[in-house]
């Protein structure tokens, strides 16, 4: 680690932090294991940072967190079993953006729904629905196949529309 | 991107409380990269003065006693220099492809579930492979059924179990404690263990650089490094620098960066070694896992990962030590499995450990000889844990 390029390091985990927490959050369900998560994804790409700093750290970090989730579950998955929506942290003043309360009411569902799925199913549906990756590119994220991705998110779609039925519009055209 | 189901705007609407990762991470990652190359770096004499031991007999199981000092043992200096002209890019051989994957119908060794006994109880003629634990390890026998070792207190570092615990005959087990050894002599059913003194994180294991005969050559952080006798616990200090090991007849080496001293000679190679990374040796062949290109195309889609605990690596290579050319290389096809461990070198076989979600580890062999790769056995080990070493499995 060369530390000439601690400054551009920091400027750029700094403005990336907010974002990759949300998607953690969505991806573990977990607050807290969501910032777990993020901040030993930075720590790992401030060590190669002399590389990646050229390259495409955006990418990089993202796989870091996904794969990080993976195996957090790997090693924990004796141990979890959800039986519930987890409750989300509370936030000091207040609780959401003033959006058009439909679309609010869709998204609040849409969210418990997704932490109601697997984390391998969630994974799948953030890659491809929120980070607008290929089946392909999913795949070389999580480190599976395509059928496996394929699958994961067929999988995926159907159990939420089975554990929201308010949003088979939304979900009708997905495939 | 589907216009009805956008996840993006999903995300980007969570409502979380501000969040302040990003801060000290920089910090945490120098002191990683420095704890890591400590682990190897130069060093001599504390360990030994720095601990007295009264040897105890508990059953089948020895604490071993430090040596007075002697006249350390290290590496005599160089009288000659030798030049590998062979570059590491002309050295292309099979890339791992998606062939090697983990198939559906393969069957996955699940450790957790599967009978065992103490050590003990029930010596082993040989190891083929073993786990780590949080106690210790699962040494697996050739008669299929597994061995428990485990380190005295029963709670063992995460890297308990290294690619080099093994010796070359898989007869002897090393665990790593963050203050010692445990030693295991798999055909007696015995153990010895070696307190040295601490030289890191409770969480981390010492460094365990590779076998000499009946000698364990051990790092410890910056406290240098020294050979604890297997069968006895008997240590005596060295004053090797970073990243020292034994060809198979007994020749000590270091070997860091693109220079390494075997023996009487300086050898220059163009295989860039970080004197961390672990080296598999039979006899004057050494296996290792090397950082010797970073693919554009990867670092593009996200960059090859391990799991959290292991870093990637781009390609493994098989190098000649007294010559430093490099004879083999094996790197992984976009499609394939991302490679993350040299395990083991016999002959023209080499083990290798890749990523897989489905398993937490997965062997593929590399016959380097004639360039074939082939599956050979995907392990969930219990405790979550993905440390393993391979024996004559």
């Amino acid at each position: 680690m060369k530390e000439q390029g601690r400054e551009s390091f920091e400027q750029w985990a700094r403005t990336r932090q907010q974002a990759l927490v949300r998607t953690a959050y969505l991806v573990t369900g977990d607050f807290h294991r969501a910032e777990d998560l993020v901040q030993e994804a930075l720590v790992t790409v401030a060590t190669r940072w002399d590389v990646l700093r050229d390259g495409n750290p955006d990418a990089w970090v993202r796989t870091v967190v996904y794969r990080g989730n993976v195996s957090w579950w790997r090693k924990h998955r004796r141990e979890v079993t959800r039986a519930e929506t987890p409750e989300r942290p509370e936030r000091p003043g207040g609780a959401g953006t003033p959006d058009g309360q439909a679309a609010a009411l869709v998204r609040g569902g849409l969210a418990d729904a997704l932490l109601l799925l697997t984390q391998k199913q969630r994974a799948v549906l953030m890659l491809r629905f929120a980070e607008d990756l290929s089946v392909a590119e999913a795949a070389d994220v999580l480190g599976v196949s395509t059928g496996t991705v394929k699958k994961q998110t067929s999988v995926a779609l159907a159990r939420l529309r089975e554990v929201a039925p308010e949003l088979r519009d939304l979900l009708e055209e997905v495939r | 991107m589907n216009e009805r189901l956008d996840l993006a705007a999903l995300r980007d609407g969570v409502d979380l409380p501000p969040t302040q990762v990003a801060e000290g991470a920089w910090e945490r990652g120098r002191r990683r990269v420095r704890r890591r190359r400590a682990a190897a770096a130069v060093g001599v004499a504390a360990l030994v003065a720095a601990v007295a031991v009264v040897p105890t007999l508990v059953g089948p199981s020895v604490t071993g006693m430090l040596q007075p000092a002697e006249a350390p043992t290290g590496l005599p200096d160089p009288t000659r220099t030798v030049t590998s002209d062979v570059a590491v890019q002309d050295l292309l051989g099979p890339l791992i492809g998606r062939e090697t994957r983990p198939r559906a119908g393969d069957d996955v060794v699940d450790v957790g579930s599967a009978p065992q006994v103490p050590l003990a109880d029930a010596p082993l003629p040989f190891a083929r492979w073993a786990v780590a634990t949080e106690t210790g390890a699962l040494v697996l026998g050739p008669d299929g059924t597994f061995r428990s070792v485990d380190v005295p207190g029963g709670e063992a570092a995460t890297d308990v179990l290294q690619a080099t615990s093994f010796n070359p005959d898989a007869t002897r087990l090393v665990l790593g404690m963050s203050d010692g050894v445990v030693v295991a002599d798999l055909t007696r059913g015995t153990t010895v263990t070696v307190p040295l003194s601490p030289g890191g994180k409770v969480d981390e294991a010492v460094v365990i650089e590779g076998w000499a005969g009946d000698e364990v050559l051990v790092s410890n952080g910056d406290r240098g490094s020294v050979l604890v006798e297997a069968v006895t616990g008997r240590v005596r200090e060295t004053t090797y620098p970073a990243g020292p090991g034994f060809t198979g007849n007994g020749t000590p080496f270091v070997w860091s960066g693109t220079e390494a001293v075997v023996g009487d000679a300086r050898v220059r190679t163009a295989v860039d070694r970080d004197p961390t990374d672990p080296l598999l040796i039979d006899g004057d062949r050494a296996l290792l896992a090397t950082g010797l290109t970073l693919d554009e195309a990867d670092l593009g889609t996200g960059g090859p990962l391990g799991d959290s605990d292991l870093p990637y690596v781009p390609s493994v290579v098989v190098v000649d030590l007294p010559t430093g050319d490099p004879v083999a290389r094996l790197v992984r096809d976009p499609s394939g499995p991302v490679l993350l461990e040299a395990l083991a070198l016999d002959g023209g076989s080499a083990v290798i450990r890749v990523e897989s979600v489905r398993a937490e580890v997965v062997v593929l062999d590399w016959s380097w000889e004639t360039d074939e790769v082939t599956h050979v056995a995907a392990i969930d080990p219990p405790d979550g844990s993905g440390f393993v070493a391979w024996g004559r499995g």
